[in-house]
């Protein structure tokens, strides 16, 4: 087939331009900006002050910032570890010749078709209310003193926001698992069965090791969705814009960005530095992933 | 083969379409309402304004309604952009980029700091047109005191703090006098309880932190709790230690709801239930109570006592407002000010008042919505503005740490010691 380079010209330079603008300009004005002092997001070039690394070394002594991270690092672990296993369990169960498997699949994934602020509201009035919330009725019907525990403040605040963000992120993970395992080529089972092997046995010595790839681009995904975590934080703290439970690196960076409203103190650059560290983290987390873990050495 | 370049073609335009449509913005823009009567013959002039509100708030039919008069009047037309709050965080990037804006509104302090090199100054034009006797004067000090006295906003739908009360659930409690001191309020609570009602309520949040900046604030003063955060003082200051114990004493001698304090508007929705006759908050508070339960209730209201040896008193309240700017590169600038004369002056102003239960701004407007009535005397004997949330969040870096702290005592998780041990740590 002769290749037509003038159509391939003609629909690629707009995107490419777009792309430019629209992606690259910002990007790399973004880091530029974390070097400098500056105070708007918008400020002309003109007014930055050039300030090195300080914009750096000022987050990493921020106490503020230090458990903004500590908290994405415990959503990124609790999370990663409940909404892996969990996704892996029920794809593990969809592929097992399920009965009525295309109806489990779209429930489980529907919380993904969801908005974030719609799962939330729903999650913070419907589930978690003290007064009238599911957790409060159904404890109260056993006159259980769990009836009164509040979800929405104190300690267990970070926990009711995990529960509730895992379990909307297991559908798109389980469903990420189901296309890995369902990729195998069903002779290894035959083989195995025939050879005396349990279900658990061929999960365990045929299935897990020959998802290492999908586990990859799953823990991947998840770092992604991990590192910009911010409309449920959001979400878990209004009014206010923020909370020390509940608070991430991004919403950090939204605050100093834009200023909040009792405090008008903005920081663009700061604000800039915080997304180039958050970037270099996904960077760093990927190299490990691909580091300690290896591709599938098995053709399949 | 010319049908393949026509198909082509028409690929590429669709593709740039599809790309440029995406880019779009969501706003909505005002339609020009039907004006009835004579209309003045349109100049041409069309002044842009982005706005804090959303289409469908009580706030803006109001102004729709005024934009729409004011066209009628002059012929000069307001496009309206509904922004919502986000205007706060897209009216600096879009005015760097050269987007044609004559006027934005957001609260006044963001505009008179934040935003104030994109207002214009409006002393002169205010002073001609004689608007700054219908300002409230704390509103206009505070202005103009970011920009060493000029003015660079124009206030409109003030709001003030303090208790908001159920007066019915008053009298069953054979309560006559609101509170002055914190010893009377503690009397007031054990009356209520005794009645059967729970005294008072709070959401998290705002909620609790004006309770203990209050506390702190009527110990202290303003500058006093500013001093203490910015120079974490917190154990040299004993009346920071004795602000906590009695905000602990309210909830430790159950004053408070036991749902308190509660997710918002949980709170603040327990006055509408019937359920506690007081809040702490601001002035919104009645109009959202009712927006939120439909209660039918006969508000009352008293500023948060005073404390024994206190710096202030009932004459100091979180007081603020919105506020409009008018863009510094507007080629419309004493015509968008005319306009906005009409908004927070006369019918308008009190208009958008009981729209909303909200305090005119007009302070020729002495007929204020009976849901937040009580406060108009105290409003207006008040010398001393308190900053929002009475400073606790003005240190970005810090006010998460006690805002931890302030949950942490008002769940009685820790108590007034441990609260001022929290915050020494840091």
């Amino acid at each position: 087939m002769k290749k037509d380079k003038k159509m391939i010209v003609c629909f690629l330079t707009p995107a490419l331009f777009m792309f430019s603008v629209i992606f690259l300009y910002p990007v790399l004005r973004t880091i530029a900006m974390s070097f400098f002092q500056v105070e708007g997001v918008s400020d002309a070039f003109s007014t930055w002050k050039f300030t090195g690394l300080d914009n750096y070394i000022t987050l990493l002594q921020t106490p503020i910032f230090l458990d903004s991270m500590k908290n994405m690092l415990k959503i990124w672990v609790y999370g990663g570890i409940a909404v892996m296993l969990v996704s892996l369990l029920f794809a593990a169960i969809l592929t097992n010749g399920l009965a009525g498997k295309t109806f489990y699949k779209t429930v489980i994934y529907i919380p993904n078709i969801i908005n974030a602020v719609a799962m939330s509201t729903m999650w913070i009035t419907a589930i978690f209310n003290k007064r009238f919330g599911f957790l409060h009725n159904f404890f109260a019907l056993f006159n259980s003193d769990l009836a009164k525990t509040d979800y929405m403040s104190g300690s267990i605040k970070f926990w009711s926001l995990l529960v509730a963000f895992c379990f909307g992120s297991v559908g798109y993970y389980m469903l990420i698992f189901m296309g890995g395992i369902e990729r195998l080529s069903p002779d290894m089972y035959e083989a195995a069965t025939i050879d005396g092997a349990s279900k658990v046995k061929q999960f365990t010595r045929i299935t897990l090791p020959l998802l290492r790839g999908v586990f990859k681009t799953c823990l991947t995904f998840w770092s992604i969705g991990v590192v910009g975590f911010f409309v449920w934080s959001q979400m878990w703290s209004a009014p206010l814009a923020s909370e020390l439970s509940t608070t991430t690196p991004f919403v950090y960076m939204y605050n100093i960005t834009f200023g909040t409203q009792g405090n008008t103190f903005r920081n663009a650059a700061m604000g800039a530095a915080v997304g180039v560290l958050m970037a270099v983290t996904v960077l760093i987390v990927f190299f490990l992933i691909n580091f300690l873990i290896k591709d599938d050495d098995v053709e399949v | 083969m010319k049908k393949s370049k026509l198909l082509k073609a028409l690929c590429g335009v669709c593709a740039v379409g599809m790309m440029l449509t995406a880019c779009g913005g969501t706003t909505t823009e005002s339609t020009p309402a039907d004006a009835s009567g004579s209309q003045a013959a349109s100049t041409g002039k069309t002044l842009t304004y982005w706005s804090m509100w959303n289409s469908t708030e009580g706030q803006a039919k109001v102004i729709q309604e005024a934009a729409d008069a004011y066209e009628a009047a002059t012929g000069i037309k307001i496009n309206i952009e509904w922004k919502g709050r986000d205007v706060k965080n897209l009216i600096a990037p879009a005015l760097d980029a050269g987007e044609k804006i004559d006027i934005f509104d957001q609260d006044y302090v963001f505009i008179s700091n934040t935003a104030s090199k994109y207002a214009t100054d409006v002393t002169q034009m205010v002073e001609e047109a004689g608007l700054e006797e219908h300002m409230l004067p704390v509103l206009v000090e505070t202005a103009k005191s970011y920009n060493d006295g000029a003015l660079k906003v124009i206030p409109y739908q003030p709001y003030t703090s303090g208790v908001w009360y159920n007066k019915a659930m008053f009298e069953a409690a054979g309560i006559e006098n609101v509170p002055t001191t914190f010893d009377e309020l503690l009397d007031v609570c054990e009356a209520l309880k005794a009645s059967g009602v729970n005294p008072m309520t709070c959401d998290q949040g705002d909620g609790t932190a004006l309770l203990v900046g209050y506390q702190l604030a009527r110990y202290l003063g303003q500058d006093g709790v500013l001093d203490m955060i910015n120079n974490a003082k917190w154990a040299e200051v004993p009346e920071a230690k004795k602000a906590a114990e009695d905000i602990y004493t309210l909830f430790a001698n159950g004053y408070m709801s036991e749902y308190a304090p509660a997710n918002y508007p949980d709170g603040e929705n327990e006055l509408g239930y019937g359920e506690t006759a007081m809040l702490l908050q601001a002035s919104w508070v009645p109009n959202e109570v009712v927006q939120n339960t439909g209660a039918e209730i006969e508000w009352g209201f008293f500023p948060w006592p005073a404390v024994e040896g206190g710096v202030d008193g009932v004459e100091a309240a979180m007081v603020g407002a919105q506020g409009y700017a008018i863009v510094e590169t507007s080629e419309y600038k004493q015509e968008a000010f005319d306009f906005i004369q009409t908004v927070v002056t006369g019918e308008t102003d009190l208009k958008m008042a009981q729209a909303v239960s909200s305090i005119p701004a007009d302070t020729a407007n002495t007929e204020w919505p009976q849901a937040v009535s009580g406060a108009e005397p105290y409003f207006k004997q008040m010398t001393k503005s308190y900053l929002w949330a009475v400073g606790l969040q003005e240190n970005g870096n810090y006010k998460d740490y006690i805002q931890e702290a302030i949950n942490q005592l008002c769940k009685m998780e820790i108590d007034a010691t441990g609260f001022i041990d929290a915050l020494s740590d840091l």
